[in-house]
């Protein structure tokens, strides 16, 4: 991996039909750092499910601002995902993660998105500033975080 | 670019999917899927062997094809599933829940026909496919004629013709009734009703009507059904059917066709019809025939001056898609009939069926869930009518349960 810290961004109007693109662009970045094929189908899946939840649900309000940014962090170790939007957000402590054996018991056909997200990558977590802009973090690490705290 | 295939091929149903099934693709994807199970395919191959992106929002349409499915023993299978979509399908744990084949063997295990039971027996004309089981033995069932249709065609109807009948004594039947207590109260009321294990569904004819119902509890608590005229059955079935067609449409006259074939020994038989509608040719009152409402000239409703004040009666063929629950008679040879039974059908039609149209939906073709999937249809789909059904009207498959009676 590269030593430099580097940032790539990206802004594109929240459509469905961009959601290639924005595959395509992360799916490079995670390309040039240096991770797994396997990984980089991973990253390339948790930020079409984080761009589809922004689609789907914060921009459901009307505002004028309906663009997405995409911004990739290359730091060291890790690769950050930060997807930004100027919808209209929600309450993070009310996002319930499926226990995956009730969920196919039930057949119910919520919170999938966000139990991939979580299941992808090493961090997810949220910063929701309400009516100004939401945003989802998401970080994988170069190594198995296991073997890098064993190595610190 | 994300492209979805479909082709036949001896029964199944296999979908072609190539590119990324992601929340832009899902959509188009699932309207496809939704349109084939609708249009009867129980057993849907989906070749994934092209698809080399798949997120949340294709899992989800896999498991909402699969719900459909389930519900009325259908199934899909997803062929030939590569490395990275695998991956997805194990993190979520869908591949317990979804069949997954990776080879044309595996395919062909996991489509192996399940409902390949003892007795039954296949036969396929012109593109229709019967699947029946006949039931040896059984005791042909019993017919009860309520009342007369002679004062229908005059609107004559008045208290004293009113024949009161309790819930628990009427199996199957159809007529022109209301459930009520005081005349006064449900004259208004009466209408096209349908009588299936016991459950009551009448469509007053008046304007702007919706169904109402009656279900049986198990007990009785003392509902009865009015009726001016009409009958009720009860007895075993003695032969189940499932039927489909490859070409546009059956008719029920076709089944009726079909009915007569079969070797059966009473002249006449009680069904009750389960079916996807191709189309429905059906007839219900927009008034109700009593006196008060007599056409003033002494003519009948049928005349050419009343028949649209009387009679609904669309040229088209309605309701596509829907679900039909119907039940009545039909009559396999006239001469072998009572001249009360004969009376029973009109303008020398061998059927009189009332149908319950319900809510759109797949139905099951499985002949040994039939009495089950009668029940499931009756509580838990809504019910949008009541007609008087006719022979033109089209179905692309269903089950039909057959009680021979005593003509």
């Amino acid at each position: 991996m590269q030593k430099q810290k580097a940032e790539y961004r990206l802004r594109i109007p929240s459509q469905t039909d961009n959601l290639e693109i924005i595959r395509f662009f992360v799916g490079k970045v995670a390309h040039k750092v240096g991770f797994s094929e396997d990984d980089i189908g991973k990253i390339e899946l948790a930020v079409d499910e984080a761009c589809t939840n922004v689609m789907k649900h914060a921009y459901k309000e009307d505002i004028t601002d309906k663009s997405l940014d995409v911004a990739v962090k290359i730091d060291y170790q890790k690769l950050t995902l930060v997807v930004t939007d100027h919808g209209k957000g929600f309450d993070p402590k009310k996002i319930r993660i499926p226990d995956m054996k009730e969920y196919l018991a039930e057949l119910r056909v919520g919170g999938l998105g966000i139990y991939l997200m979580k299941t992808l990558m090493d961090e997810v977590d949220y910063d929701i500033k309400p009516g100004v802009r939401n945003q989802v973090r998401m970080v994988k690490y170069l190594i198995n975080k296991k073997t890098s705290d064993i190595l610190n | 670019m994300t492209t979805c295939t479909i082709n036949h091929e001896y029964g199944v149903t296999r979908v072609v999917i190539a590119g990324r099934i992601d929340s832009m693709s899902s959509a188009e994807i699932q309207n496809q899927l939704d349109e084939l199970i609708l249009g009867g395919s129980r057993l849907l191959v989906v070749d994934v062997e092209q698809v080399n992106f798949i997120s949340s929002a294709g899992l989800r349409i896999f498991l909402h094809a699969q719900k459909q499915l389930e519900r009325v023993d259908g199934q899909i299978i997803i062929y030939k599933v590569q490395e990275g979509v695998l991956r997805v399908f194990r993190m979520s744990g869908f591949d317990r829940i979804i069949q997954l084949a990776d080879s044309e063997a595996a395919l062909a295990l996991a489509c192996s026909p399940s409902q390949a039971a003892a007795g039954v027996i296949v036969t396929s004309t012109e593109g229709i496919t019967f699947t029946h089981r006949l039931f040896a033995g059984v005791e042909p069932g019993t017919l009860r004629i309520i009342g007369s249709q002679e004062k229908l065609l005059s609107a004559g109807y008045d208290e004293q013709d009113v024949i009161s009948i309790p819930q628990s004594q009427l199996h199957f039947g159809a007529g022109l009734a209301t459930v009520g207590e005081r005349y006064e109260e449900y004259k208004n009321l009466f209408g096209e009703t349908l009588i299936i294990n016991k459950n009551i569904f009448y469509y007053p004819a008046v304007k702007r009507p919706a169904v109402d119902y009656m279900f049986y509890t198990g007990e009785d608590v003392g509902t009865e059904c009015k009726f001016f005229h009409g009958f009720a059955f009860a007895g075993s079935y003695s032969v189940l059917a499932s039927f489909e067609t490859t070409e546009a449409f059956i008719t029920l006259d076709q089944l009726v066709e079909w009915m007569r074939v079969l070797p059966l020994r009473s002249p006449l038989a009680g069904i009750v019809l389960l079916a996807e509608s191709r189309g429905l040719y059906g007839m219900n009152l927009k008034q109700i025939p009593v006196r008060e409402h007599k056409p003033a000239n002494g003519g009948e409703i049928f005349d050419a001056g009343q028949v649209g004040e009387w009679i609904n009666y669309p040229i088209d063929p309605c309701d596509q898609n829907h679900i039909v629950a119907a039940t009545g008679l039909v009559c396999r040879d006239k001469a072998a009939c009572t001249e009360a039974v004969q009376k029973l059908f009109s303008g020398g039609s061998p059927l009189h069926l009332h149908a319950g149209v319900f809510e759109k939906g797949p139905l099951s073709k499985n002949i040994e869930q039939f009495s089950e999937e009668v029940q499931r249809i009756l509580t838990e789909l809504e019910i949008k009518k009541v007609q008087h059904m006719l022979g033109q009207s089209r179905f692309s498959n269903g089950m039909i349960g057959i009680i021979e009676l005593k003509g």
